[in-house]
């Protein structure tokens, strides 16, 4: 399974900053991220190349930091390629806990990183459906 | 089972017959000292226990204005020994003592220390600072009298501290509560396994600081041991005043050696029997400075009826805070140590934690900052969301306000020591 970096942090100009600057040091390639805020903290999600060394790393300059488990899936585009997993996930009743899409190509391309409750499952159920679940060296390779 | 039996189980009528003799001989004792003196003290008469409410309390401001000898009630020559309290601010204050009352002291601390299970023999760490602070020496006399070998650690270096305990088969120890957590995460981290590696380690006694039913019940789980709650005050002499015996339901407090009292810290009237005030105290056997009706500022209540350890000296309930350290938010009572209570309680958070009063308009508003546990974080915000609002649950259940809860970076807040600034109140006047 892929895994994505999750940092507990309050939420002040230079986390992010400071972050990055363990990854360049490290040469650690971030291939997706987010931020989320909550009032007075908040959560930074990385994708990167190498998930379990950066923990470490990280881990050791003092942050809160967590891995999970995420499935990447590329479809034609937004919203009709979309619609087919939103739809394949209603009918099996399986909600999304947090998600990241975007359109990379001229064509709509698009690539869905899905956080799930049950997301080996999830990730087996998308592979035997015929979606195409990037694998995990696809993922850090991107 | 009795360090002196005849004292510890002797029936109420005689123990305050004895009571109201060492009061007299006290008052007495007391009026040779400058400040008494001043007072007239000597004018005030004493026929019966119940007089006591006729007499002038003696409070920590008044010490400070007798510093430095104006509380001496004996020629400066008899004097062996001068402690200090831990006062942050301003002129400290010193309490005096004689061989004799060194003396006292130290039987009234062997006198806990075998209430508890101590005995001759037992290897005994002292981890409590020596020096002006009461509780290292007070502690390190008392435990020699009952014939342990007495290490005086002192606290701090925590390595060596578990070194000791592992290589000299310790026993018994004597520690601030937060250290003793802060010691079992050590161990832990040391690989230090209680039951392999301290098997006889039986007995703590915690004191000197403020601490909670939960904490006692974490450090007496992580060492497998028994945590014995004690308490004292320096202008008391410091430990041995009171200490719980194997019942574990509330401490004793030697009344042969202290005029117990419980007051409303506003009306300065004795509250109802078994409610909750502001605990007064007199010293019956003390010579080179006698203290009448000392307002200890620390709140508790008397719990009158009989212990099944059979000691006759009433017992005084856990500290539920100071006086002084009240905070009175939205017309609430609140204790920091409350708070502590339901952080200890809480898988997720860490124990340090910081207090903020703010005014919004007319209202207070009370925000409690306290760390993530690192190892609890899960990565999602929803975990996150559902510790806030449980956290905010037990909060309120506790305080009966509800506070505004700020999930901070381990390590961000100020470090827990004994008298950490966990308050900040930014009230407008």
């Amino acid at each position: 399974m892929a895994h994505q970096l999750s940092l507990f942090v309050e939420n002040k100009p230079g986390k992010l900053d400071r972050i990055l600057d363990i990854f360049m040091d490290m040469g650690m390639d971030v291939k997706a991220f987010t931020i989320a805020s909550s009032d007075k903290f908040g959560i930074i999600k990385l994708l990167v190349d190498k998930p379990f060394k950066a923990r470490e790393m990280l881990k050791q300059s003092g942050f809160t930091v967590a891995l999970t488990e995420v499935v990447v899936v590329e479809i034609s585009g937004i919203p009709a390629g979309l619609k087919d997993i939103t739809g394949f996930f209603l009918s099996r009743d399986i909600n999304i806990d947090n998600a990241l899409g975007f359109s990379f190509d001229k064509d709509g391309r698009a690539l869905v990183i899905i956080e799930s409750e049950a997301i080996p499952e999830v990730k087996d159920l998308l592979v035997e459906n015929n979606f195409r679940v990037l694998s995990d060296e696809q993922i850090y390779a991107l | 089972m009795y360090w002196d039996k005849e004292i510890e189980t002797m029936p109420r009528d005689q123990l305050e017959e004895l009571q109201l003799k060492r009061l007299k001989e006290t008052l007495e004792q007391a009026s040779k000292a400058p400040f008494y003196k001043k007072l007239g003290l000597e004018d005030y008469e004493v026929k019966t226990l119940d007089d006591i409410e006729k007499l002038p309390f003696t409070t920590k401001e008044d010490l400070r204005e007798a510093y430095p000898y104006g509380m001496v009630s004996v020629d400066r020559q008899n004097l062996v020994r001068l402690h200090s309290s831990s006062g942050t601010t301003g002129t400290p204050t010193v309490v005096f003592h004689t061989i004799k009352d060194i003396d006292s002291w130290a039987e009234l601390v062997a006198r806990c220390l075998y209430m508890v299970g101590v005995r001759k023999g037992d290897v005994f760490q002292n981890m409590i600072g020596y020096g002006l602070f009461t509780g290292g020496l007070g502690l390190h006399y008392g435990a020699e009298r009952v014939g342990c070998l007495t290490i005086p650690s002192g606290p701090g270096n925590t390595k060596r501290q578990l070194k000791f305990l592992k290589d000299f088969d310790v026993n018994v120890v004597h520690v601030i509560p937060s250290y003793a957590l802060y010691l079992a995460d050590a161990a832990e981290n040391m690989g230090i396994e209680p039951s392999k590696d301290l098997p006889n380690f039986r007995i703590a006694l915690i004191g000197a600081e403020p601490h909670s039913e939960e904490t006692r019940k974490k450090i007496e789980d992580f060492f497998s041991i028994d945590a014995y709650n004690s308490y004292g005050l320096s202008e008391m002499n410091g430990p041995g005043v009171a200490f719980e015996c194997s019942e574990k339901t509330g401490m004793h407090i030697w009344e042969d050696a202290y005029l117990v009292e419980i007051v409303d810290p506003h009306t300065l009237s004795h509250v109802k029997p078994g409610e909750t005030g502001e605990l007064v105290l007199t010293t019956l056997t003390r010579e080179g400075m006698p203290v009448i009706r000392y307002r200890t500022k620390d709140l508790t209540s008397i719990i009158s009826s009989t212990c099944a350890c059979g000691r006759t000296h009433r017992r005084i309930t856990r500290i539920s805070g100071r006086s002084d350290d009240m905070l009175i938010v939205k017309g609430v009572n609140i204790f920091p140590v409350q708070v502590e209570a339901v952080l200890l309680g809480t898988p997720g958070v860490r124990r340090n934690y910081q207090i903020i009063l703010e005014s919004r308009g007319h209202n207070d508003h009370m925000v409690v900052r306290v760390e993530l546990d690192p190892g609890m974080f899960a990565g999602d915000m929803k975990g996150l969301e559902n510790l806030k609002k449980k956290l905010t649950r037990d909060l309120r259940d506790e305080l009966l306000i509800t506070p505004e809860i700020e999930l901070c970076e381990p390590g961000s807040l100020p470090v827990s020591e004994g008298k950490a600034v966990r308050v900040i109140d930014k009230r407008e006047e």
